[in-house]
C-alpha cells in the first residue's frame, strides 16, 4: 500500500500539516471556519512533536499486523483487507482507549466529539471508508517532508 | 455417526472464535466451518454491555461484524441454547450437542470463554434479582431490573439501590451502567482496596475518590455475608462487619473462571486453565483453545494464568486460526495484561507487573497529582508495568516499551514524566519505528539513490 513518511531531516515546525489535516477533517473544509466557527471543533489526526531545532510529524503507520484493530473491543477500528486502510468508526467507537493503550506510535486519540469520546486518527483523507484520497499533510508540506509513496509492505 | 460433519468446528462466538473461523477462511477458501455457541447472538463486543446501558451504544452498533459476516465467509453458525456443546469425544472427533445432535470435525477450537464464579453467599442462590454481568442478556435483565426499580422507588419516594458485590473491571463498569439509572450504588471489596488486580493502593484510593462523585460507593475490606431476602427477591445484604445495606438488586461480580468443563471431561490438561502448547493445541488431538479459556505464560514475571482480556482473546484467535488451517508458522509467545478502561470521564490504563514482589528487585517511578496518577515499574532498566490513571496521552508508546524489552538508557529520561513521544527514542530506533516498509530506492531524505 501507500503510506505517508515524515523525514525529519526536512520538516521545519511549521504545523502546515496539522491545519491541512484538521480543514480536511472539517465540515466546511474551509480553514479559518474550521478553527474558528466549527462545532464540534474538528480534530487533525497529524500531530508534530519537536521544535525548531528538531521535528517529526507523527500519524497513523496503517500497520500491517495493528495493535488498535487487535485489540479493538467494539469492532470500530478495523483495516481494510484490500487497500491496508486503518479506519475507525466512531458510530461503533465507544471511547474506552484500548487502541491508545496499544498504539506504539501515540497515532490514535480519543477526544470528545459532541460529549461522547471518540477514537481519531490518519484516515489517508478517505472520502470512502476505507479508500485512500489525497493525503492533504503530504499535499501542504511545503518542504517534501511527507512523502505519500507506494511502500514495501500491505 | 455424527448428524453433521465439518472440517474445522469452532466452539464460541466471541473474541476468540470469530477471530479464528475469520482467519481460517482467510488461508482456506473451502473447507467446512462451523461455529456453534449457546449464546443466541450475532457477535457482540462482550465488553460493550456496559457502554449499551449507559446509552452510549445500540445494539445494532455493538455488533462485532457486520451483519452478513457468517454468510460472507460462508461460516454455518448454530446460535442458541440448543446448540450448546455438552460433550467432546477427542478419539471419535465428535462434539455431541443439547439438541441430541453431533458434529464430527477435522480441526476443533475451543473459544468457550469465562464463566461467572459465583460465591458461597448465604442466601445469594435463587434470588430473581440478582445478576451475572458477562453476557448481553445478564446486562439486559440487569438493566430492566434496574429500570423497575428506578420505578418502584420513585413512587415511594426514596432511593434506588443496587449493590455490586466484587469490584473488578466487570464489578465496577456494572456499577458505572447502573449510576445512570439508579442512585445509590455501593460495591463490596474483600480485598483492601478497589480494582487489586489492576491498581496498586495508591491508585485504588484515587480511583474510589474519583468515583464518589457519581454516585458509587465503594467499601473495599468488606464483603457479603448474607444476601437478605423475602421470597426470591433480594431486599438486602448484611456485610462481613455486621452493617446491613438495603438494595434493589444485586450485580454478582467477584470474578469469573475458564469455561472449561467441556474439555476437563474430555481428560484435557489443565492449571488454571487449559493447558496449551505454542500452537494453541490442547493436549487433546487436533483441538485448539484461544482467549479466556487458556493459561497463558505472563512473559514478564513467568506467572501462569488465564489472561480474560479481548485482546489476548484476538491475538489467540489469530494464531489458533492459523495453525488450524496448517500455518505451522503462527505461534503463541507469552503474553503480558493491558487493560484500559474508562468511568465516566476517568481513564485508567495499566499494564503488565503493577505490584512487583520485593524480590523482583524493581525501581518504581511515581508521578501523582490532585486528579491524576501514573506509576512506572522498572526491573533491570526495562519497563515491565505502569498505571496511568487519567493520563492517557500517547501510553501505547509505553506499552510498546514493555513488549519490545527496550533499553531505558537509550531513551530521553523525560519520556515517564510527561506524555511520552516518538523523539523520546534515540535516532536509528526512530528511524525503524516509524519507517517500516520504507521504500528500499529512497534514502532517508526522501532521494533516489544515486546509481
Amino acid at each position: 500500500m501507500k503510506r505517508i513518511y515524515a523525514l525529519e531531516e526536512w520538516c521545519i515546525d511549521c504545523r502546515r500539516c496539522e491545519v491541512a489535516c484538521k480543514t480536511f477533517h472539517s465540515q466546511t473544509r474551509d480553514t479559518v471556519k474550521a478553527y474558528k466557527l466549527e462545532s464540534p471543533e474538528p480534530q487533525s489526526r497529524i500531530r508534530v512533536e519537536g521544535n525548531k531545532f528538531l521535528s517529526i510529524a507523527i500519524n497513523c503507520r496503517h500497520c500491517a499486523d495493528p495493535k488498535c484493530v487487535e485489540g479493538c473491543i467494539s469492532g470500530a477500528m478495523t483495516k481494510d483487507p484490500v487497500t491496508g486502510v486503518v479506519s475507525v468508526d466512531q458510530t461503533k467507537c465507544v471511547g474506552c482507549r484500548t487502541c491508545v493503550s496499544l498504539c506504539p506510535f501515540g497515532a490514535v486519540q480519543v477526544v470528545s466529539i459532541d460529549g461522547r469520546d471518540k477514537a481519531i486518527k490518519c484516515d489517508l483523507c478517505a472520502e470512502a471508508p476505507g479508500i485512500p484520497g489525497r493525503p492533504s499533510c503530504v499535499e501542504t508540506c511545503p518542504n517534501r517532508a511527507l512523502i505519500y509513496v507506494e511502500s514495501e509492505g500491505e | 455417526m455424527a448428524t453433521l460433519n465439518s472440517d474445522y468446528l469452532i466452539i464460541g462466538n466471541s473474541a476468540a472464535g470469530v477471530t479464528a473461523a475469520e482467519t481460517i477462511r482467510a488461508k482456506d477458501p473451502y473447507g467446512t466451518i462451523t461455529l456453534i455457541s449457546r449464546e443466541p447472538h450475532h457477535v457482540y463486543g462482550r465488553p460493550l454491555i456496559s457502554y449499551l446501558i449507559e446509552g452510549k451504544t445500540t445494539l445494532d452498533a455493538m455488533k462485532f461484524k457486520p451483519e452478513t459476516f457468517y454468510e460472507d465467509h460462508k461460516i454455518t453458525a448454530l446460535l442458541g441454547d440448543e446448540f450448546e456443546a455438552l460433550t467432546l469425544d477427542p478419539e471419535a472427533h465428535e462434539v455431541g450437542l443439547k439438541n441430541g445432535d453431533s458434529i464430527g470435525y477435522g480441526r476443533c477450537l475451543l473459544a468457550t470463554g469465562s464463566v461467572p464464579f459465583t460465591p458461597p453467599i448465604k442466601g445469594l442462590q435463587g434470588k430473581s434479582n440478582v445478576f451475572t454481568f458477562i453476557t448481553l442478556d445478564d446486562a439486559e435483565q440487569a438493566w430492566a431490573a434496574a429500570v423497575e426499580a428506578s420505578l418502584k422507588a420513585s413512587e415511594s419516594g426514596r432511593c434506588s439501590r443496587v449493590v455490586v458485590i466484587g469490584s473488578g473491571l466487570i464489578g465496577l463498569k456494572a456499577a458505572e451502567a447502573l449510576s445512570h439509572h439508579l442512585d445509590e450504588i455501593s460495591v463490596l471489596e474483600l480485598a483492601d482496596r478497589i480494582l487489586p488486580t489492576v491498581l496498586d493502593p495508591e491508585g485504588s484510593a484515587l480511583l474510589q475518590r474519583l468515583l464518589e462523585p457519581h454516585g458509587i460507593t465503594c467499601y473495599p475490606g468488606l464483603t457479603a455475608d448474607e444476601v437478605l431476602g423475602e421470597g426470591d427477591q433480594a431486599v438486602g445484604v448484611r456485610l462481613t462487619n455486621g452493617e446491613c445495606l438495603d438494595c434493589d438488586l444485586i450485580i454478582a461480580a467477584v470474578g469469573v473462571r475458564p469455561n472449561s468443563s467441556l474439555a476437563l471431561e474430555a481428560g484435557a490438561q489443565s492449571g488454571r486453565g487449559l493447558i496449551v502448547d505454542e500452537r494453541l493445541l490442547t493436549s487433546l488431538p487436533d483441538v485448539y483453545a484461544a482467549g479466556d479459556v487458556v493459561q497463558v505464560c505472563d512473559v514478564l514475571d513467568g506467572s501462569e494464568h488465564p489472561l480474560a482480556l479481548w485482546p489476548n482473546a484476538m491475538h489467540q484467535g489469530k494464531i489458533a486460526g492459523r495453525q488450524m488451517a496448517g500455518d505451522e508458522t503462527a505461534l503463541f509467545h507469552g503474553s503480558f495484561a493491558v487493560n484500559a478502561v474508562d468511568f465516566f470521564d476517568i481513564s485508567l490504563l495499566t499494564a503488565g507487573v503493577i505490584n512487583p514482589r520485593e524480590d523482583m528487585g524493581c525501581e518504581i517511578d511515581i508521578y501523582a497529582e490532585d486528579n491524576s496518577y501514573a506509576k512506572f515499574v522498572k526491573q533491570d532498566g526495562k519497563l515491565i508495568g505502569y498505571i496511568l490513571l487519567n493520563r492517557p496521552q500517547n501510553a501505547g508508546i509505553y506499552t510498546a516499551l514493555i513488549e519490545n524489552g527496550v533499553d531505558l538508557d537509550s531513551l530521553d529520561q523525560d519520556i515517564f514524566l510527561e506524555t511520552p513521544q516518538n523523539l523520546d527514542f534515540d535516532n536509528e530506533m526512530r528511524w525503524e519505528r516509524l519507517h517500516k516498509f520504507y521504500p528500499r530506492d529512497l534514502d532517508r531524505r526522501g532521494w533516489k539513490e544515486k546509481i
